[in-house]
């Protein structure tokens, strides 16, 4: 159905609603969905199963999204990252970027599945 | 006659300069003090006119002037004129240095103009003494001016005393300067943090709903049980969005110095406690206990629910763990608690806790715009009310929210 068949990704948000729409939309692309509710939690599964792609909240309790993409990257993790947030500031955008982590910010969530679709193949 | 001059120096000097420092350590605001700075200096040196101007750069349409005059020259009292920069005191701030000079050889000085455009509403004087402020850079900021001695004419201890006084004005201007130069900084920062506030809080329901929305509107056929879930969250991100709506609003009507306006309708607290935490339900356990029998407020009911989801929603936010939502009767009063098992809040930040932008240290982290306690603690005062909170850091907090109760229901 799509080019995501068969492919997990982890999603990290500590706001239910943001992630069971965040689940939603990515079942509906044909991902298989894990669901992290904090930072620590996210990291864990990261290092505990293999993901094609993960999708983590900013602000998060324990570890924020940054912190967890960036030790996951460190521990050799290397398929698509997308940090989901609200308003960004400039510095972790940045920080994100250099780090090659894509940003999308919530107000854009329609964009998520086809962001991950684009970044995945373009591996 | 050396003994005494020396005698009145050295009372005279220190009372002046103490003054002077308490003047410059009292916090007041720039103008305010200039206007002390220029009543101690006349008075402790024995002068009816001082004048203190502060310039910006050597624009002197710009400065900032303070007058004092005894009541000799009260007639002069509200003399405004502008200075140009034209007359002989320019000079003083040109090269940085005291001048002090008798009436006749003030008239006879080359850089004399007289007073100009002003000459038939300015005061007369009788003799000069003038010193600069100067910056730590070494800049000129201005000066002080005095003229017409109390008795006989300005003398070498009279000019030592006032450039003293204005080396320690001068400190305190640049301290004053700064302090406003903060504040403006501060100010801007609360704009930013206040805008990135409302972005991100604003972000999460738009996203939400918008993801959802386009779920459902897509061809590919959603269960009827999912479908329920997704109308479950738009409808209650729809609310979290109306209710920063609604924050804003009264945000701005605070800041304008409007009143809030309410409907005054009965109002059933419990129930409205069983519309919060049913919000809020699906994030923690929520404890409830409302006292039987509680009596009803008068209110507004959108108002109420609105301070309920801010305490509720806070709870939530601070804490991992159960929430606890109470409410009792008490001498007139309805009382509903929101307790949480949360970080708690430090003892020093709690005076502060519902000023506009206060977040404590403890909100690091945490998304918010600081508006939250502000609103809920007007929004309770409009009420006839009360918002207060005790807090315990490590342990948790409490919030009280004190309404009137309703009277004959």
């Amino acid at each position: 159905m799509t080019v995501a068949s068969g492919r997990r990704v982890l999603v990290a948000d500590d706001e239910h609603d943001v992630r069971m729409m965040l689940a939603m939309l990515l079942r509906r692309a044909g991902w298989q969905v894990d669901e992290a509710a904090d930072g620590t939690a996210a990291l864990e599964q990261i290092n505990a199963s293999g993901y094609d792609a993960l999708v983590l909240d900013l602000r998060m309790p324990g570890l924020d999204g940054l912190e967890v993409a960036t030790a996951a990257t460190g521990a050799g993790f290397d398929a698509p990252i997308v940090l989901f947030s609200g308003y960004l500031n400039p510095d972790v955008r940045d920080a994100a970027t250099a780090a090659g982590i894509t940003t999308l910010e919530k107000v854009d969530a329609d964009q998520l599945a086809a962001t991950l679709d684009r970044l995945s193949t373009a591996r | 006659m050396l003994s005494e001059t020396a005698g009145r120096d050295l009372e005279g000097a220190l009372a002046a300069l103490s003054r002077v420092a308490s003047v410059i350590n009292s916090n007041r605001p720039l103008d305010e003090m200039l206007e002390r700075v220029t009543a101690v200096a006349a008075e402790l040196i024995g002068a009816h006119q001082g004048v203190t101007s502060l310039t910006v750069g050597d624009d002197w349409s710009q400065a900032i002037n303070t007058v004092h005059l005894s009541d000799k020259y009260a007639e002069w009292r509200d003399y405004d004129e502008q200075p140009t920069g034209a007359g002989i005191y320019s000079e003083v701030c040109a090269r940085n240095e005291p001048m002090r000079l008798r009436q006749a050889e003030l008239e006879a000085h080359p850089a004399w103009r007289a007073f100009g455009t002003a000459a038939d509403r300015h005061p007369p004087m009788r003799g000069w003494l003038a010193a600069p402020l100067v910056g730590r850079d070494g800049r000129n900021l201005g000066l002080i001016q005095l003229s017409d001695r109390f008795e006989g004419e300005f003398d070498t201890i009279d000019e030592a005393l006032l450039l003293q006084i204005a080396n320690m004005a001068a400190i305190a201007i640049e301290q004053a300067r700064l302090g406003e130069a903060l504040a403006e900084q501060q100010a801007a920062r609360f704009r930013d943090e206040l805008i990135s506030g409302i972005s991100h809080d604003m972000q999460t329901p738009m996203g939400t709903i918008l993801g959802l929305t386009g779920l459902l509107l897509d061809e590919n056929h959603t269960p009827p049980a999912e479908q329920r879930e997704m109308l479950e969250i738009v409808h209650r991100q729809t609310r979290s969005l109306r209710g920063l709506v609604q924050q804003f609003l009264d945000f701005s009507r605070l800041q304008s110095g409007r009143e809030l306006q309410l409907r005054r309708e009965p109002v059933d607290i419990g129930a409205a406690i069983d519309r919060i935490v049913e919000l809020f339900a699906h994030k923690r356990e929520m404890i409830v206990g409302v006292a039987a029998g509680l009596p009803q407020v008068t209110g507004d009911r959108d108002r109420i629910d609105q301070m309920l989801a801010n305490l509720v929603g806070n709870a939530t936010k601070y804490s991992d763990d159960a929430v606890r939502v109470t409410a009792r009767h008490e001498n007139g009063e309805v009382v509903i608690s929101v307790v949480d098992q949360g970080r708690g809040i430090d003892e020093d930040e709690l005076p502060r806790l519902f000023e506009k932008f206060q977040r404590g240290d403890t909100a690091a982290g945490v998304e918010g715009t600081g508006l939250g306690l502000y609103i809920t603690s007007a929004v309770a005062e409009a009420h006839g009310g009360q918002l207060r909170v005790h807090s315990t850091p490590g342990v948790g907090s409490r919030f009280q929210l004190r309404l009137p109760a309703r009277t004959g229901s």
